[in-house]
């Protein structure tokens, strides 16, 4: 079969000459009949093999137009936030027109900076206006009205409403109020491109967007329609958009305007009635102020526009004026008032809610300032315990994003010097912004802020403790470590936030396992150099270095170390004895950094079983058969260890420790402390 | 302008209305396309064409989808100016688009000041039988009070979403005939309206 599968596959396959082989090859109608069933179910075989390759096919066609479908969607989907973006931009730019305007009018010019700016700005307007007017012919005069502002312009073509066939080359502009509609000037002679066709006043103008021509728009002007079609379908939602946010913040200009009209009437009218109150009691049923009336809009309105300092002032006045005038108003409108209030004290509170929460793809560089303003007025609406919520995680965040720009490569100290610094420094500017600025005089909010440092600093411990207790740390890399954290924790105790038994409690099993394996590590050595040593005199080579290892055992606070000397070079005590006082020291030092009762247990036993292991060493070696000439040298070295370092480790320890009489002294004094001077006395 | 008159069909135009949510782009979209869109995006203001036969004469009708979300009420005067009929859509399931149907029909007739402009009250999710909140009694009686006529419908089925544009289209063209008459007689028009209305009250 595979050889047919191989002949037939040939590039030079020919049937004729194939067959004529076959029938040369084969003897009888039985094997020519085999043949046939062979190259019949080759036949079916490739079938199948071909329908499948086509089956395949169809499903990487379908795979394909699918992946086709999805990327087109996700085109929409951004061409859909660019154009949400520009419209939320230019609402920002029409809507600070608009703060201005009321900031004037409202007498409430916000000191002489803004004023430069201000300037600046409505100068680079006049000119884009006066511009305009130089490039459409027969315009009107566009800067009479104060604030007007262009917000988009562009070419269209105007389609007839009714037969959809194209009309005109047009190009329009819209203001902040109105629209102009102008025609192209065929001769271009001059400044003036366009000639002045129409304007539309906003406050008379709808929009629509037309579904099945493309790219095309309506202006409904009454009684007049007109259709444009835009160059392609992102310049046309541009101008539905642009159309939609002047539209909006025209609606909301003139709501102000009222509103403010209203609020001096109420003001008025408050008074009047007050005075009508106490002459005319017969008036059952006061009239509502009409601020009051159309408190819930000019609710929206407000934290529509983001102002939710006023909208939390407004919200508080009127629930003060309910609390006051309660029994004066019909409890049906009270309810009704009540209802409305509190639906936009949840809208203000989403809102607000909405702008602490932690999104992806909200930048966190404002940090707590940023989110200062929502919780101050989610307190002042009694919503501390969402607003804490949530500006805990608003925290977490921020840590999270600070100890990502510490570098994790180096050297491991380095890293969690560094690292703890900035969880520290971070954590204070947080604790002081949450005590201090955010929830103060709130022990509710406290002791969940509390709540959370001990989660963060477990969080930071469970990362620092991957990096520190990797099996190669030495003990005094650890303990320099600790030194750091314990350092900087400390400065977070003047907030009265201890978080030092936190951090003790996450060390202490990974310190703990530490320092057995260090112990062991350290008592394998001294096995080893102990397995060397020749009890011999430490010869230096110079005078000079021998000077050196005296002065630097003087410099540990030993006073008699010249009386070891022997010869020009020489010191009685062996290299052995040299290297071990050394390391003993080291560890000496490194575990007293880390001494808490929690791990003197630990710590004890390390300096106990190091010292013992030595110990029994000098002891075995005074037994052992080979050093019996030694033995002068090594009763030297034995008391110098024993009476002179010993004591001298323990003195630094009971400093250290205030443990004045260390019990592991006294049991190694015991154990070791007696037998050599006897054997000394024996063979001397 | 062409003055062809006599060769472009007449245009009638429709403008839906009601609260957000209700299916007045679901009911213009199964009138056009004869499809349902399951997914909801509300509408800012669309507007399609459709040429249809209508008692055997080839009109073209004009349907303006408006906003439901109240954050347009400000601006939909200027939409409603244009309107030769108004389907006012609400939900069967749904009490408050129901309640709501009274304020648009305020503003219509306040914008259009023409208490007989082609009306009709639509019961739109006439499927969702299991979750009504309106009663039928409920509607019908509104509908009589202010004298249109009241039609349930299901964009998701195609129940009655012909019925109510070509209904409204025969009104609208009944209207635009009469109007004809009544720029021909002048006066007789506003009397006969003005006895439409002392009937409705």
């Amino acid at each position: 079969m595979d050889s047919l599968i191989k002949s037939v596959g040939e590039s030079d396959y020919q049937p004729e000459k194939y067959v004529k082989e076959l029938s040369q090859r084969c003897m009888g109608p039985e094997e020519l009949l085999q043949q046939k069933t062979n190259v019949q179910s080759l036949g079916e075989q490739i079938n199948t093999m071909l329908k499948k390759n086509v089956f395949y096919n169809y499903i990487q066609f379908i795979d394909t137009a699918k992946e086709i479908a999805n990327l087109e969607g996700e085109m929409y989907q951004l061409s859909h936030l660019l154009t949400e973006q520009a419209s939320l931009l230019n609402s920002l730019a029409s809507s600070s027109i608009v703060s201005e305007q009321i900031s004037k009018s409202g007498k409430e010019v916000n000191g002489v900076q803004n004023t430069e700016v201000d300037n600046v700005v409505e100068e680079k307007r006049v000119h884009k206006l006066l511009n305009i007017m130089e490039r459409v012919e027969n315009c009107n005069n566009l800067v009479d009205v104060p604030d007007r502002k262009c917000l988009h312009e562009g070419d269209l073509l105007e389609l007839d409403p009714i037969e959809n066939t194209p009309v005109q080359r047009i190009h329009c502009y819209l203001f902040t109020d109105i629209c102009i509609v102008a025609s192209w000037l065929s001769s271009r002679r001059g400044p003036a491109r366009y000639r002045f066709q129409s304007m539309y006043d906003l406050c008379n103008l709808a929009v629509v967007n037309i579904k099945d021509i493309k790219n095309s728009f309506k202006l409904l002007a009454f009684p007049e329609t007109r259709v444009f079609q835009a160059p392609n379908t992102g310049l046309k939602n541009d101008w539905l958009s642009k159309f939609e946010v002047a539209k909006k913040s025209q609606i909301s200009v003139e709501n102000k305007m009222k509103s403010s009209v209203d609020h001096k009437m109420i003001q008025r009218t408050d008074s009047i009635q007050l005075v009508h109150n106490s002459f005319e009691p017969e008036t059952t049923e006061p009239e509502l102020p009409e601020w009051i009336i159309d408190l819930a809009d000019d609710l929206d309105v407000l934290i529509a526009q983001r102002h939710f300092e006023d909208a939390n002032s407004l919200i508080s006045k009127a629930r003060q004026y309910l609390e006051e005038h309660g029994d004066q108003i019909s409890t049906s409108i009270e309810q009704e008032i009540k209802t409305k209030l509190e639906n936009r004290i949840q809208a203000l509170t989403l809102v607000l809610t909405k702008e602490l929460q932690v999104s992806p793809d909200k930048s966190h560089k404002g940090g707590l300032r940023a989110a200062r303003r929502a919780v101050r007025i989610l307190n002042q609406l009694d919503k501390s315990s969402q607003a804490c919520d949530l500006f805990l995680k608003v925290c977490s965040n921020l840590l999270k994003s600070q100890l990502q720009y510490v570098k994790r490569d180096g050297a491991m100290s380095t890293f969690v010097k560094k690292y703890s610094m900035v969880f520290f420094g971070t954590t204070i500017e947080i604790t002081h912004e949450f005590l201090y600025k955010a929830f103060p005089n709130s022990s509710a909010c406290s002791s969940a802020f509390i709540l959370w440092t001990i989660q963060e600093v477990n969080d930071f411990m469970v990362i620092l403790n991957k990096h520190m207790f990797v099996p190669q740390t030495s003990l005094s890399n650890l303990s320099e470590c600790i030194k750091v954290i314990h350092k900087n924790c400390q400065e977070l105790c003047d907030y009265g936030i201890d978080l030092q038994f936190q951090i003790d409690g996450q060390l202490r099993i990974p310190l703990t396992k530490s320092i057995n394996d260090i112990k062991d590590k350290t008592i394998e050595v001294i096995k080893i150099r102990f397995s060397e040593d020749k009890w011999k005199p430490f010869n230096l080579k110079t005078k000079q270095q021998r000077d050196k290892i005296v002065e630097e055992y003087t410099n540990y606070g030993f006073s008699n170390i010249e009386s070891y000397n022997k010869g020009e070079s020489w010191i009685m005590l062996t290299q052995n004895t040299i290297t071990f006082t050394r390391t003993y020291l080291l560890l000496l030092n490194d575990c007293l950094v880390l001494y808490s009762t929690d791990l003197a247990n630990v710590i004890d036993q390390l300096l106990y079983e190091v010292f013992a292991a030595h110990c029994n060493y000098i002891k075995s070696s005074m037994k052992n058969k080979n050093f019996v000439n030694d033995i002068n040298i090594i009763t030297t070295n034995a008391r110098f260890i024993l009476d002179i370092f010993l004591s001298h480790c323990f003195k630094v320890y009971s400093a250290s420790t205030g443990n004045v009489n260390p019990q592991i002294h006294t049991r190694l004094k015991s154990e070791f402390g007696v037998i050599p001077t006897q054997n000394i006395t024996g063979y001397i | 302008m062409k003055k062809n008159n006599a060769q472009q069909p007449a245009l009638h135009k429709v403008i839906m209305v009601g609260s957000g949510g209700v299916g007045k782009s679901a009911l213009t979209l199964q009138f056009m396309y004869d499809e349902f869109v399951e997914d909801y995006e509300p509408t800012k203001a669309d507007s399609y064409r459709k040429k249809v036969v209508l008692d055997g004469e080839e009109v073209q009708i004009d349907i303006l989808d408006t906003a439901g979300q109240e954050d347009y009420a400000a601006i939909r005067d200027n939409y409603f100016r244009s309107g030769e009929g108004f389907l006012c859509v609400f939900s069967i399931t749904e009490d408050d688009s129901f309640q709501s149907t009274m304020e648009f029909r305020e503003q219509i007739l306040r914008v259009k000041n023409d208490e007989n402009i082609p009306f009709l009250l639509v019961g739109n999710k006439g499927d969702l039988t299991d979750k009504r909140k309106v009663s039928l009694n409920e509607a019908q009686s509104r509908a009589q009070e202010w004298g249109v006529p009241y039609v349930e419908t299901s964009a998701k089925t195609r129940d009655n979403v012909d019925k109510v544009f070509f209904d409204l289209m025969r009104e609208i063209r009944a209207r635009k005939k009469e109007d004809v008459k009544g720029a021909n007689g002048k006066g007789k028009d506003k009397g006969r309206r003005k006895k439409l209305k002392c009937n409705i009250l």
